[in-house]
């Protein structure tokens, strides 16, 4: 049994497994719906997303929305799969399938 | 060990938690479509019988001309009606489907990006409404049910990526434009396509949706 190794480090930190929950249910969302979602200050969010994104499990999309610069989040392909993986070993840690 | 187990648990389950309550989507409620299916054909029975005196016209081709002419009570009347019916139908799905989220304990906000499609869904509706009136006021009745149609059509299409997570929004806005159409081609089988679209399309759904999908997620 090695499934405690397929634990993603990057996912230790709860912060960082609500970004990537959040992201996937969303599709993308900006930083103000993170950040009421989760319940963190802006500081603590802000250096979650920036280390992630250097993982690169998120990246950001920027858009207007009318005259407004909107910065939003999503999911990229390795970050999904990443997040996928680490649930698998979290719940077969569990012996659940 | 078990420590450990319970911390595992919780933390599974507060990631379910979040991706379900994130989900940019309007849970419309199943039985808030049979209703609005009921307050369509409301419209078009009342409309069907202020212009040609009988329901046939919802039933199968109809040529008879119109009873009262193009005058100005019809055209009030027509306009009312429509309006009426829309404003009803809309305040039904939205009202039932906000009593629906609140139920299952999910959120119902909108965010930047929903608001901008929400408006997108307004802004065709609303030109859609421009058109019917216009061919009112040239005495092209024949033409408003399919001009109804395709602009409805349209309208849930571009509203489909936040209105339910199943993509089938999108499919019946093909639909809506695909009856419009024939509509406009077959201008006597107006009222009856215009019925089929508003009213049978959603009753189908809305209890497909409740079957099927209530179902799912219980």
């Amino acid at each position: 049994m090695t499934t405690i190794e397929n634990l993603d480090k990057a996912f230790e930190s709860r912060v960082r497994l609500g970004i990537m929950s959040v992201l996937t249910g969303a599709g993308q969302s900006d930083f103000n719906t993170l950040k009421s979602m989760l319940g963190v200050s802006d500081g603590n969010l802000a250096s979650h997303i920036k280390a992630l994104e250097e993982l690169g499990y998120i990246e950001t999309i920027k858009q207007f929305i009318g005259r407004k610069p909107n910065t939003s989040y999503s999911v990229t392909e390795t970050g999904r799969k990443a997040f996928s993986d680490h649930i698998n070993a979290l719940t077969s840690l569990l012996g659940i399938k | 060990m078990n420590m450990k187990e319970q911390e595992i648990k919780e933390t599974l389950s507060d990631i379910k938690d979040l991706m379900e309550r994130s989900q940019k989507v309007l849970y419309i409620d199943g039985a808030s479509g049979v209703v609005a299916g009921l307050w369509a054909l409301l419209g078009a029975a009342v409309v069907s019988f202020w212009l040609y005196g009988s329901f046939r016209p919802l039933l199968g081709a109809w040529m008879n001309p119109i009873r009262h002419g193009y005058d100005w009570n019809t055209l009030l009347i027509v306009t009312a009606v429509c309006v009426v019916v829309f404003a009803a139908a809309f305040k039904t799905v939205w009202e039932m489907s906000k009593r629906r989220a609140a139920r299952k304990g999910m959120e119902f906000t909108l965010d930047a990006g929903a608001r901008r499609l929400l408006k997108s869904f307004f802004t065709i509706m609303v030109v859609g409404g421009l058109v019917c009136l216009t061919s009112l006021f040239n005495g092209l009745y024949n033409m408003i049910p399919g001009i109804m149609l395709v602009f409805y059509g349209l309208a849930l299409i571009v509203i489909s990526p936040i209105a339910l997570s199943l993509s089938v929004t999108k499919y019946i806005g093909y639909v809506e434009i695909i009856l419009g159409v024939v509509a406009l081609a077959f201008a006597p089988w107006g009222l009856m396509l215009w019925t089929i679209g508003f009213c049978l399309v959603h009753l189908v759904w809305g209890i497909w949706f409740q079957l099927v999908f209530e179902r799912k997620d219980r």
